[in-house]
């Protein structure tokens, strides 16, 4: 029975199903006027979260409209996690396919910009990893490793400069931005308490790349002419979590 | 890492609006309570605020997401990050609802309230009794606030309160606010409810503020707490006696010192009315 009647609650909250309706007692109050408190407070909920998470998203679009957009998502897709921090996730997805925003081509990205964000802020550390030991290491060994990027990171390359963008509306409505300016090629991470956004060249974030799709050290360096400099840079910033085998 | 000696007097929940004031200026408030949910999973600045004020203050656990209410199996990842949490920062209280947040990888972050059936508390409380024999240690169970009552109830919702409360051998966290929420709502008396509930389990008290919407009263959390709230907390010393009691208040957050002084009227209320108590 109890089962049955939380599923019942979920499609009602949900996808409006009517079948819940019958199973509440509607002496003080509507049936449906119970189900809709709970639908106002489920959905104010996930839209506070979704404020959080895009103030420049909501600058650019205003509240009104940004507010609307959210609760259209939000009727769309349900919270899979226990963890409301990971709500939004595929925000930028939906509005690529959401057809009144289509005038704002970057939108998506600075979408994909104010996730990445959000996620460098809360991401966890893993442990400091010692790489001296690659000093030691023979070629051979060498070829056959395996880094990983560090997990607050995220690599986002987009038409637009939406770094700039993101910038010019970090508190109130800031400078015009050039959409002209070219490709900008990002690195969204964290080191200690600190947020970053690197701006990066094509070729160095195409060798990031080639790291975050496991390759090999020795495949790297066959697809990468400047692989031994962007190795060093990479090193050097302390892009890496760790090495393995 | 600060003493974890029982707590007593008048806490506060502490919100992000007040991490760099209370850091700064330490104000003179006997304990904090943290919204865990918030910290679980989460490393950089998120943690490091739990890090420090575990420090600074003695600190309560408050969670919703063990869904105690779920027919879905319990959340072992979220239990273990729970488990690894109170190891690390040893809170004095840790504390969930008597309800349920989700269902089949659907969560909905609210509290949504249980039947109150046989069925239902056995149900809950073989949770709890799971959920506290994973985590090594008694919780503290919230009554919420309620917007609904479903036909196949059979008992009040005090008298469920109180009976999961000892099938499942937990202590209880009487939401003042709440009582009075739900009292308005479905029109029962609150003070009945008080003289329902077990005295010897209950550990602690919450006191927050509802919005009025008309024809019902909504747990915001987003007021300052109201008369009648304030009249039912004094009953609620008169009867139970002192408790450490929590100032909750999560949306238009003000001032800090709006919290003290919120927290000074509780205060003034333990001292004066607990003296009644029998």
């Amino acid at each position: 029975m109890l089962p049955e009647l939380q599923k019942q609650f979920m499609n009602g909250l949900l996808r409006k199903d009517a079948l819940i309706l019958k199973q509440l007692d509607s002496q003080i109050r509507d049936s449906q006027q119970q189900l809709n408190i709970y639908r106002n407070s489920y959905r104010g909920g996930l839209l506070k979260a979704m404020k959080d998470i895009y103030p420049v998203t909501e600058q650019l679009l205003g509240e009104t409209f940004f507010e609307a957009m959210c609760l259209r998502y939000i009727e769309q897709t349900p919270c899979q996690s226990f963890d409301i921090n990971q709500y939004g996730a595929n925000f930028s997805k939906f509005t690529d396919a959401f057809s009144p925003v289509k005038a704002l081509i970057y939108l998506p990205d600075v979408i994909r910009l104010e996730w990445a964000w959000h996620h460098a802020y809360q991401a966890t550390e893993p442990p400091e990893h010692d790489f001296s030991p690659l000093l030691n290491f023979d070629e051979t060994q060498l070829a056959s490793l395996y880094f990983s990027l560090q997990p607050s990171m995220t690599l986002l390359a987009s038409p637009y400069p939406v770094d700039l963008i993101w910038s010019a509306n970090q508190i109130t409505e800031g400078e015009s931005v050039n959409l002209d300016a070219g490709p900008h090629h990002l690195v969204i991470w964290r080191t200690g308490l600190n947020s970053h956004i690197d701006t990066v060249d094509l070729e160095f974030f195409n060798f990031l790349i080639f790291i975050q799709n496991h390759h090999t050290l020795g495949v790297i360096q066959e697809n990468d002419p400047q692989f031994e400099e962007h190795l060093a840079i990479g090193l050097q910033r302390g892009y890496f979590s760790h090495y393995h085998f | 890492m600060i003493t974890r000696d029982p707590i007593s007097g008048v806490g506060i929940g502490l919100r992000a609006e007040h991490y760099e004031y209370v850091k700064r200026e330490r104000p003179s408030i006997p304990w904090f309570e943290v919204l865990i949910d918030n910290y679980l999973g989460h490393g950089g600045q998120i943690q490091r605020h739990l890090q420090d004020f575990s420090e600074l203050y003695p600190l309560t656990f408050h969670g919703v997401g063990m869904s105690l209410g779920s027919c879905d199996p319990l959340n072992k990842t979220y239990l273990d990050l729970l488990k690894q949490a109170i190891q690390t920062y040893q809170p004095v209280l840790v504390s969930d609802h008597l309800c349920w947040t989700g269902f089949q990888h659907e969560y909905v972050h609210d509290l949504l309230p249980m039947p109150y059936t046989e069925e239902a508390a056995h149900h809950v409380a073989d949770r709890i009794k799971q959920a506290q024999d994973y985590l090594g240690t008694q919780i503290l169970l919230e009554n919420v606030s309620s917007y609904m009552q479903y036909q196949i109830s059979d008992m009040s919702e005090a008298e469920f309160v109180a009976y999961v409360c000892v099938l499942a051998d937990c202590h209880l966290l009487l939401d003042i606010n709440n009582i009075y929420v739900s009292a308005f709502n479905h029109r029962f008396d609150a003070n009945e409810y008080l003289s329902l509930m077990p005295t010897d389990r209950i550990q602690e008290f919450h006191l927050a503020g509802y919005e009025d919407q008309d024809d019902h009263l909504l747990d915001t959390h987003g007021q300052a707490i109201h008369p009648p709230v304030w009249e039912l907390f004094k009953d609620a010393i008169k009867r139970f006696g002192a408790r450490p009691t929590l100032i909750e208040w999560d949306n238009n957050v003000p001032e800090f010192s709006v919290l003290q002084q919120e927290a000074g009227k509780a205060e003034l209320i333990l001292d004066q009315e607990q003296h009644y108590a029998a």
